[in-house]
C-alpha cells in the first residue's frame, strides 16, 4: 500500500471516528431530552447507526479481499446492514414526527416512497453509461443520505435553530438563518458519504460523472427519509390530502430536483478533484462544489416565500413553476457537468481501448474496440450471446473497461494502487474469456 | 495546471463557476439578512410579558396561573405590561406558530396607546384546534414600519395530544 493511499485511509478513519461520536452525542442527546417515546427511538437508533458503520466497514473490506474470501465478507456486511435496517424500522414506528400518526400510516408513507425512490436510484445508476457504479456502493450512499446522515443534522439544526430563535427578530432575517443552518449542516452530512467513497473506494470512484452518481444517490436517501417524516407530520395535522401532497412534491416533483441536484453537487466537485494533479487545485474543487450544494440548497429554503402561491387550480402551475424556476437552474449545472464528464471519459476510453488492443496482450482485441467503446453495441452483442452469454459477457465487458479506465489513471497519474493491478486485471480478462470460450464476434 | 490534466481544465472552471456562483446566493442572503436585522438597533429596552395564560375568547379574558405547555384545544394568550416599555417607543407583538407563520398580533402602534393587555393566538383558517409545536411570542420595537429588536420573547408549547 503506497503513502498516498495510506493517507487517503488514514483521513477517512478520522472522519469515521468523529461522525460516530457526533451520532452518540446526538443519540445521548435524545435521550436526556425527547419524551418517552423518542428515548425508546434513540436507543434503538444508536445500536442501528452503529451497525451500519459495521456494515461498511466489513463491505468494504470486502474488496480488498480475494474472490475466493470475499463472498464471506458480503454476507457479514449484508447482514449486519439488515439488522440495522430492521432497527431503524422499528425507529420509524416511534420516531418523534410518527407518533401523532401512528405507524400504520408511517409504513404506508414508506411504502409510497420507495417506489419513486428506487426508480430515482435506477436512473441515476444509469448516469454513467461506459462504467455504472456497483449497485452495494449506490445503495449503501442511499441508505447513508436516509439513515446516517439525517440523525447528524437533527440536533445540529436543532441546536442552531434554538439559539436564533432566541437571538434574532422573527421574520426574513430569521428565515434565511435557519435556511443557511439546513444547507450547511445537511449538505456536510450528506456530503460526508461522498467524500468517504472518494477516500476509500478510489478504484470505483473515477471521475466527475461518478461523483455525480453517489451524490444523487445520497441525496435521494435523504429526500426518502425526509418525505416519510413529513408526510406523517402532515397527516397528523391536516390528514391524507396533505401527507399525499407532500408526497408528490418530495417524491415526484421534486425527485431529482431538490437533494438529489444539492448533493451531486458535492459529488461532481469530489469527482473532479479526482483527476486534478494538485492538491490545492482539489481542495478547492471539492469546496466549490461543497458551496455550490449549500448555496442552492439556502436559496430554496430562504426565497420560496418570494414565489407566494396562489388559490385554486393555477396553484398547481405555480408549484410545478416555482421548483423549475428555483431548483432547475441548479439541476442544469449538474447535467451540463454530467455531460462534460461523459465526453472526456467517452473519448479517453475509445482511445486506451485502442492502445490496448494495439499493445497486443489479448486482454482487448482489435476488433472489440468498436463495440466496448458503445453502449448500445455492447448491450446489443450481450444479447446476442443468450441468455447464458449475457451475464458472463457482462462480467468480462465490465472488466474490460475498468483495464481501459486504469490506463487512463495510470496515464495521468492518478493511479494509487498496486503497480501490478492492471496486469491482474488482464489476467482475470483473459480468464473470463476463456471461460466463455468465445469474444464478442463468436470466434474461441 | 500541468499539460496531461489539460483536459479536465473546463471541468475545473465550471466546478470554480459554481463556487463563484454560490458566493454571489450567498452575499445576497447576507444582504438580506442585514436589511431585516439592522445592526446598531439594539436600545437596552425591556418589555415585560406577565404570562401565557388559558384564554376564553368569547369573554376575551385570561384565567389561571401562567403555563408553558398547552393542548391543541386550549386557547392561549400572552399578558404584555405596557408601561414597562418607554412611552413613544412604536411596539408591536405578535405570535409565531410552528410553521412560523403569525398566528397573533398587536399593533404596531405607541407603547403608551396599547390597550389590550392580552394577546391571543387565533386558531388557522378551517382548523378547530391549534397546530402541535413551539409557539414563539414576541413583543418588538417598529422603527420605519419594520420590526428592528425584539424586547422580550416567550416560547411554549401546543402538545400533539
Amino acid at each position: 500500500m503506497n503513502l498516498r493511499r495510506t493517507g487517503r485511509y488514514q483521513l477517512a478513519l478520522l472522519l469515521a471516528g468523529v461522525l460516530f461520536l457526533v451520532l452518540v452525542a446526538s443519540s445521548a442527546l435524545d435521550y436526556l431530552s425527547l419524551d418517552q417515546i423518542p428515548n425508546r427511538g434513540a436507543l434503538l437508533g444508536l445500536p442501528a447507526v452503529a451497525l451500519i458503520g459495521g456494515a461498511t466497514w466489513v463491505g468494504l473490506r470486502a474488496f480488498q479481499q480475494a474472490p475466493t474470501v470475499r463472498r464471506r465478507y458480503e454476507l457479514w456486511a449484508g447482514t449486519l446492514f439488515a439488522l440495522a435496517l430492521l432497527l431503524w424500522l422499528l425507529v420509524l414506528d416511534v420516531f418523534v414526527f410518527t407518533q401523532q400518526a401512528g405507524p400504520k400510516v408511517a409504513a404506508l408513507s414508506a411504502l409510497a416512497c420507495l417506489p419513486p425512490t428506487a426508480f430515482g436510484l435506477w436512473v441515476v445508476h444509469r448516469l454513467d453509461r461506459e462504467e455504472k457504479e456497483p449497485w452495494r456502493l449506490v445503495l449503501v450512499a442511499t441508505a447513508w443520505g436516509a439513515i446516517v446522515a439525517t440523525s447528524l443534522v437533527i440536533w445540529a439544526e436543532s441546536l442552531f435553530q434554538d439559539w436564533a430563535i432566541n437571538a434574532l427578530v422573527p421574520g426574513p432575517g430569521l428565515d434565511a438563518t435557519n435556511a443557511f443552518s439546513a444547507g450547511l449542516f445537511e449538505e456536510l452530512a450528506k456530503g460526508v458519504a461522498v467524500l468517504l467513497l472518494y477516500l476509500v473506494m478510489r478504484d470505483q470512484f473515477h471521475d466527475v460523472v461518478d461523483g455525480i452518481v453517489y451524490g444523487a444517490a445520497v441525496g435521494l436517501g435523504f429526500n426518502f427519509m425526509e418525505s416519510i417524516g413529513y408526510m406523517t407530520y402532515l397527516d397528523s395535522l391536516f390528514g391524507p390530502t396533505a401527507a399525499g401532497f407532500q408526497w408528490y412534491h418530495r417524491q415526484v416533483l421534486d425527485l431529482f430536483f431538490g437533494h438529489a441536484t444539492y448533493t451531486a453537487l458535492v459529488g461532481a466537485g469530489i469527482g473532479i478533484a479526482r483527476q486534478l494533479p494538485g492538491r490545492r487545485q482539489q481542495v478547492l474543487a471539492i469546496a466549490c462544489g461543497w458551496l455550490g450544494a449549500i448555496a442552492a440548497h439556502f436559496a430554496w429554503d430562504a426565497w420560496l416565500t418570494f414565489f407566494p402561491l396562489g388559490t385554486g387550480a393555477i396553484t398547481l402551475i405555480q408549484v410545478h413553476l416555482r421548483v423549475l424556476a428555483m431548483n432547475g437552474p441548479f439541476t442544469a449545472v449538474v447535467l451540463v457537468l454530467l455531460l462534460m464528464g461523459r465526453r472526456i471519459e467517452g473519448r479517453n476510453l475509445v482511445r486506451q481501448l485502442g492502445l490496448e488492443a494495439e499493445s497486443g496482450a489479448g486482454a482487448i482485441r482489435p476488433e472489440e474496440v468498436s463495440i466496448l467503446a458503445s453502449p448500445g453495441r455492447r448491450l446489443g452483442a450481450r444479447l446476442a450471446a443468450g441468455p447464458r452469454g449475457y451475464f458472463r459477457l457482462g462480467r468480462l465487458q465490465r472488466a474490460q473497461i475498468a483495464l481501459a479506465l486504469g490506463r487512463w489513471h495510470r496515464e495521468r497519474g492518478e493511479q494509487d494502487g498496486p503497480q501490478d493491478a492492471e496486469q491482474d486485471l488482464r489476467g482475470r480478462i483473459l480468464q473470463l474469456r476463456s471461460a466463455g470460450r468465445q469474444g464478442f464476434t463468436g470466434r474461441s | 495546471m500541468t499539460p496531461r490534466s489539460d483536459e479536465i481544465l473546463p471541468l475545473y472552471r465550471a466546478i470554480k463557476l459554481v463556487g463563484a456562483l454560490a458566493i454571489v446566493i450567498f452575499v445576497a442572503g447576507a444582504l438580506e439578512f442585514v436589511s431585516f436585522e439592522p445592526p446598531g438597533q439594539t436600545t437596552g429596552t425591556v418589555a415585560r410579558i406577565q404570562g401565557v395564560y388559558a384564554y376564553n375568547p368569547d369573554s376575551r379574558s385570561v384565567s389561571g396561573e401562567p403555563a408553558g405547555h398547552f393542548s391543541r384545544g386550549q386557547p392561549f394568550a400572552a399578558v404584555v405590561d405596557w408601561t414597562s416599555i418607554p412611552a413613544g417607543t412604536q411596539v408591536a407583538a405578535r405570535w409565531f406558530d410552528s410553521f412560523g407563520e403569525v398566528v397573533g398580533q398587536a399593533g404596531p402602534g405607541n407603547a403608551e396607546a396599547m390597550t389590550e393587555n392580552a394577546v391571543p393566538v387565533a386558531l388557522p383558517q378551517g382548523l378547530t384546534q391549534n397546530i402541535p409545536g413551539t409557539y414563539l411570542f414576541v413583543v418588538e420595537r417598529i422603527s420605519h414600519g419594520q420590526p428592528v429588536e425584539v424586547l422580550a420573547r416567550r416560547l411554549v408549547e401546543v402538545e400533539r395530544t
